[in-house]
C-alpha cells in the first residue's frame, strides 16, 4: 500500500511541480522584444545574429523585423563556421554548443532578461564566416551557386538535417571517391563542420569516409547520425585544404559542409 | 460483472454531454486537417446518392450511380462519413445552428464523448463508480484524445466503437444480436476493429489453457483426458455472422463487386505508405521502425499519474494472471486477461517493426480506455482510504491525479497534435529532444485572419501541409476570403505556410532561401513553432 501511495501521489506531485515549472519558464513575445530592444542600439551594420534554441522560430520573426538586413545563422549546426561578430540570443533551455566553448571565441558582452540572454560573441583574428569550395577548377563564391563535375556536385544552400539547418555546401557523390578543395593565405585556418545531410544518411547505401588534407592530415568516418562534425585545419604551404569523400563501395552519397576561414 | 443502474446512467450521460460541449467550444479554434479536408469531400458525395435515392431508388443502385457517389474515398468505410454528411444536412444546411466545420466534426464528437461515458461504465461495470469517474476523467483529460475527439475523422470514434464491443463483450449474456451488431457497426467505423477477433482468440486459448495443455499430454496420465476442442459460444457466431453483414450493407461501394472491392480495402491498408516521424531528433521515413515507438509515445503524451498508475495496474493485473497460470486451478481470470489483451493488443501491433507508426499516438488509442481502467483501479485503494476519512476528499484527490493531464490539454490547444507532457518536459522539452509535432496541416487556422487582412485581392497562397479540400473548407465557412486561391506552386504564391514536420523540412528550406520571401508569423505554443507564415516582399 505504501508503495502504490509514494507512487500515485508522487507522481502527481512531480507532474504538478513540472507543469508549474514549465509554465513559469514560457517565453513571452515581449520578453523576447524587450531583450532584442536592450541590445538594438549596440548591434552594428555587419553584425550576424542567432538564435537558440535553433527551432524556436518566434526569434526569428522578432529579429527578422527589427534586422530585417541582418544574416541570421540557423541553429547549432550553423555556428561551426566563423564569424565577426555574432549576436547570440538564448531563451531559458537554449542548449550549450561546444564550438562556441573555442579559446577562439570571446565573449564580448553579455545582457540577461527574465532567463532569456543576449551574447556579443566574437571570434579572434580576421574571420572569412563563409569558405568557398571548388571542384575541379570550379571556383563556388557569392555569386556562383553550384559547381559539377564528373565525380560530384557542389551546391551552395541551406542544408537540413532532421529539423536542424545550416548554410553551407551540399555535396552530391557522384562516383566512389571525389575531392573538394578550398583555398586561402598559407597559414590560414579552416573552421567548420561536415557530415550527413538528413536526405544524404536516409539513402547512404555504406559508410563515407572524410579525409581533410593540409598542414596535418585528419581522416574521420561519418557518424551514422544527420549533422555536422566539427574540425580545424590548418592551410598547407600553398594555402589550401583538400578535403576527400570516399564512399566504401557505392555512389550517390550526400553530405553537408559548412565552413569559414580564420587568419 | 456489476449491474449498471439507473444513477449510473445517467452520471455516464452528464459526463458525456459535459465532454461534448468541451469539444464543440474547444474545436472553434482548431484547424481543419488534411484528413477532415477528404472526409468533408467524400461527405457532400456521399449526399448525392441519398438524393438520387430518395429521387429515383431504381437508379440509385446501379453500379454507376454507386461508383459516381461512393468512389471516392474508398479506403475508409463510410459509417462515420454518413453521419458528418447527416450532421451538415440537418445542422448547417437546414437548421444553420452550426458553420459547415462545426456541423461534420459533430458525430466525431459525439462518439469522443460517448467514448468518454462508456469509459465510466467500464469502471462501475468492473470495479464500482470511484473507479469509473477516475477511468473517465484520466481519458477525458488525456490531451490528444481530447484533439482527435473534435476532428471529423475516425480515430476518437473507433476508440469509442472498440470500447462499445468490448462492453458488449463482456455483458453478452442474453445479447449475442447486440454484441454481433455493435461488432458490425465498429468494423464499419475503422478497420482497427477487425483486430478484434485476434485478440478474443488469444483470450480464448487463454482461458481454455488448461484444457488445451492437458491435450498434450497421454490419457494415461492422471487427470489427462486427451484433446476436446471446447464448445464454440453462440457469440462468435453472431459476431462472425452479424459483423460482416452490417459491414455490407452499410456500405454501397461494395455491392457491386463484394469480394473484389473488400479484397481491394484489405490490400490498401496491408500495404499502406510510411509517413515521416520524428522521433528523438531522428526523421523515420521507412521501416524498421523501434518497437519502442508506442510505449515511448504515451510515456511522452499521457499525464505523469496516467502512466504512473497505468503500468502500476498493469504489474496489478500480471501478478492476478501469474497466480492463475497453472494446473489445477479453474480459470477465474477471464475478464482479467479480457482488459489486458485490450490494453496490449493495440500497442504490440502497431510496434511491430514494419507497421506504418505515423499520426501520432492515433492508431492505438483504442487501447486506453482500458489503460486508463486499469491506472484507475490502481488508484482504487488510495481513494477508498481517503473516504474512510472523509469522503470529501476523494474528489479533491481525484482532482489531483487529472488536472495534470488537463492542464496540459488546455496548453498545448488548440495544437494538441502536437501535445506533449511531463516526461519529456511538455512542449519545449519535447521540441529540444527533437519529437514531431504537426503532421496534419491543420495549424494554418490561426493565421488566416492575416491573409485575410493583409494579401492583396486573388492572392496565391502555398499552403504546404494544409490541403485544397481544407482550404476551400475555410472558404466555405468564411474563415478566409474568396477571392484567395490555392496554390502548389512555390514559384507564383504570394504566400507560402510552412509546417514545422520532418516532410516540410524542404519547404521552410526553399522558402527561406527565396530572395522576395520575408517571415511574417509565426504560429506556435510557449515559443515551440507549429507553423511559419512567409510573405513575397512588396505583394
Amino acid at each position: 500500500m505504501n508503495i502504490r501511495l509514494s507512487l500515485i501521489l508522487g507522481s502527481a506531485w512531480v507532474a504538478w511541480s513540472l507543469q508549474a515549472w514549465a509554465w513559469s519558464n514560457r517565453p513571452s513575445e515581449t520578453d523576447r522584444l524587450a531583450l532584442i530592444e536592450q541590445v538594438a542600439e549596440q548591434i552594428q551594420s555587419d553584425d550576424e545574429l542567432a538564435y537558440l534554441p535553433g527551432w524556436e522560430q518566434h526569434w526569428a520573426l522578432q529579429l527578422g523585423q527589427r534586422f530585417p538586413h541582418h544574416q541570421q545563422r540557423l541553429g547549432v549546426n550553423d555556428l561551426w563556421r566563423p564569424f565577426h561578430r555574432l549576436w547570440l540570443f538564448e531563451s531559458s533551455d537554449a542548449p550549450v554548443v561546444s564550438s562556441l566553448q573555442s579559446d577562439n571565441v570571446q565573449v564580448l558582452q553579455e545582457v540577461k532578461y527574465k532567463g532569456m540572454k543576449a551574447l556579443l560573441l566574437k571570434h579572434q583574428g580576421a574571420v572569412r564566416p563563409m569558405a568557398w569550395p571548388s571542384i575541379k577548377g570550379c571556383q563556388l563564391s557569392a555569386k556562383r551557386k553550384s559547381c559539377s563535375s564528373p565525380s560530384g556536385r557542389l551546391q551552395t544552400t541551406e542544408l537540413g538535417f532532421d529539423g536542424r539547418f545550416a548554410w553551407g555546401q551540399k555535396i552530391t557523390v557522384k562516383s566512389q571517391k571525389m575531392m573538394v578543395t578550398l583555398h586561402s593565405k598559407p597559414g590560414s585556418t579552416l573552421v567548420g563542420g561536415l557530415g550527413w545531410t538528413g536526405h544524404g544518411l536516409r539513402h547512404a547505401k555504406g559508410t563515407a569516409i572524410a579525409q581533410f588534407r593540409g598542414a596535418q592530415t585528419l581522416t574521420r568516418v561519418l557518424s551514422d547520425q544527420p549533422g555536422l562534425d566539427g574540425f580545424e585545419l590548418q592551410t598547407d604551404a600553398q594555402g589550401k585544404v583538400e578535403i576527400t569523400i570516399t564512399l566504401s563501395g557505392w555512389t550517390d552519397g550526400e553530405l553537408g559542409l559548412s565552413s569559414g576561414w580564420m587568419q | 460483472m456489476n449491474p449498471v443502474l439507473a444513477q449510473h446512467r445517467r452520471i455516464a450521460w452528464g459526463l458525456g454531454f459535459t465532454y461534448l460541449v468541451l469539444l464543440f467550444c474547444a474545436q472553434l479554434q482548431t484547424g481543419v486537417t488534411r484528413d477532415e479536408g477528404y472526409y468533408f469531400k467524400a461527405a457532400h458525395e456521399y449526399s448525392g446518392w441519398f438524393k438520387v435515392l430518395s429521387q429515383e431508388p431504381t437508379r440509385a443502385f446501379t453500379q454507376a450511380e454507386i461508383d459516381r457517389n461512393w468512389g471516392y474515398n474508398h479506403e475508409h468505410p463510410v459509417v462515420m462519413k454518413v453521419l458528418f454528411a447527416g450532421s451538415n444536412a440537418v445542422f448547417h444546411e437546414a437548421l444553420g445552428l452550426t458553420s459547415e466545420v462545426s456541423a461534420m466534426r459533430l458525430p466525431g464528437m459525439l462518439m469522443s464523448a460517448l467514448g468518454v461515458a462508456l469509459t465510466f461504465l467500464l469502471g462501475v461495470g468492473l470495479c464500482g463508480p470511484a473507479v469509473g469517474w477516475l477511468s473517465a476523467l484520466f481519458l477525458a483529460t488525456s490531451p490528444r484524445y481530447f484533439y482527435h475527439g473534435q476532428m471529423a475523422c475516425f480515430d476518437a470514434a473507433v476508440t469509442t466503437m472498440w470500447l462499445a464491443v468490448a462492453l458488449a463483450w463482456l455483458y453478452r449474456e442474453g445479447h449475442h444480436i447486440r454484441l454481433g451488431l455493435v461488432f458490425g457497426v465498429a468494423i464499419a467505423t475503422k478497420h482497427n476493429v477487425l483486430f478484434f477477433p485476434i485478440l478474443l482468440l488469444f483470450h480464448w486459448l487463454w482461458i481454455h489453457r488448461e484444457r488445451l495443455l492437458r491435450g498434450f499430454r497421454t490419457t494415461q496420465a492422471d487427470g489427462a483426458d486427451g484433446w476436446a476442442l471446447p464448445i464454440i459460444p453462440w457469440w462468435v457466431v453472431f459476431m462472425g455472422v452479424l459483423g460482416p453483414l452490417v459491414f455490407l450493407l452499410h456500405w454501397p461501394y461494395l455491392w457491386p463487386d463484394p469480394v473484389g472491392r473488400i479484397g481491394w480495402y484489405f490490400s490498401f491498408h496491408l500495404h499502406h505508405e510510411h509517413y515521416p516521424v520524428r522521433f528523438f531528433g531522428e526523421s523515420l521515413w521507412e521501416p524498421p521502425f523501434p518497437r519502442s515507438f508506442p510505449a515511448v509515445m504515451w510515456a511522452v503524451t499521457l499525464s505523469l499519474p496516467l502512466v504512473v498508475a497505468m503500468i502500476g495496474g498493469l504489474v496489478e493485473a500480471f501478478r492476478v494472471l501469474v497466480k492463475h497460470l497453472w494446473w489445477g486451478d479453474d480459470p477465474v481470470d477471464a475478464r482479467e486477461a479480457f482488459i489486458v489483451l485490450n490494453l496490449i493488443v493495440p500497442v504490440v501491433l502497431i510496434a511491430g517493426p514494419s507497421i506504418p507508426i505515423f499520426g501520432g499516438t492515433k492508431h492505438w488509442m483504442n487501447a486506453l480506455p482500458f489503460g486508463c481502467f486499469l491506472a484507475a483501479r490502481f488508484c482504487l485503494p488510495l481513494l477508498v482510504r481517503c473516504a474512510e476519512k472523509n469522503k470529501f476528499i476523494v474528489p479533491a484527490v481525484i482532482a489531483f491525479l487529472v488536472l495534470p493531464g488537463a492542464w496540459s490539454t488546455a496548453r498545448a490547444h488548440p495544437h494538441g497534435i502536437g501535445a506533449y507532457t511531463e516526461l519529456v518536459g511538455g512542449l519545449r522539452g519535447a521540441a529540444n529532444r527533437g519529437f514531431q509535432r504537426q503532421f496534419w496541416g491543420g495549424a494554418s487556422r490561426q493565421l488566416l485572419t492575416k491573409i485575410n487582412k493583409e494579401a492583396r485581392q486573388d492572392a496565391y497562397i502555398f499552403c504546404d501541409r494544409t490541403n485544397h479540400d481544407a482550404f476551400k473548407a475555410y472558404q466555405r465557412d468564411g474563415l478566409l476570403r474568396q477571392d484567395l486561391r490555392f496554390t502548389l506552386n512555390m514559384g507564383n504564391a504570394h504566400w507560402w505556410f510552412a509546417f514545422h514536420q520532418p516532410d516540410s523540412d524542404w519547404v521552410l528550406s526553399a522558402v527561406r532561401m527565396r530572395s522576395d520571401s520575408m517571415l511574417v508569423a509565426v504560429e506556435d505554443l510557449e515559443g515551440v513553432p507549429m507553423v511559419s507564415l512567409y510573405k513575397r516582399k512588396g505583394s
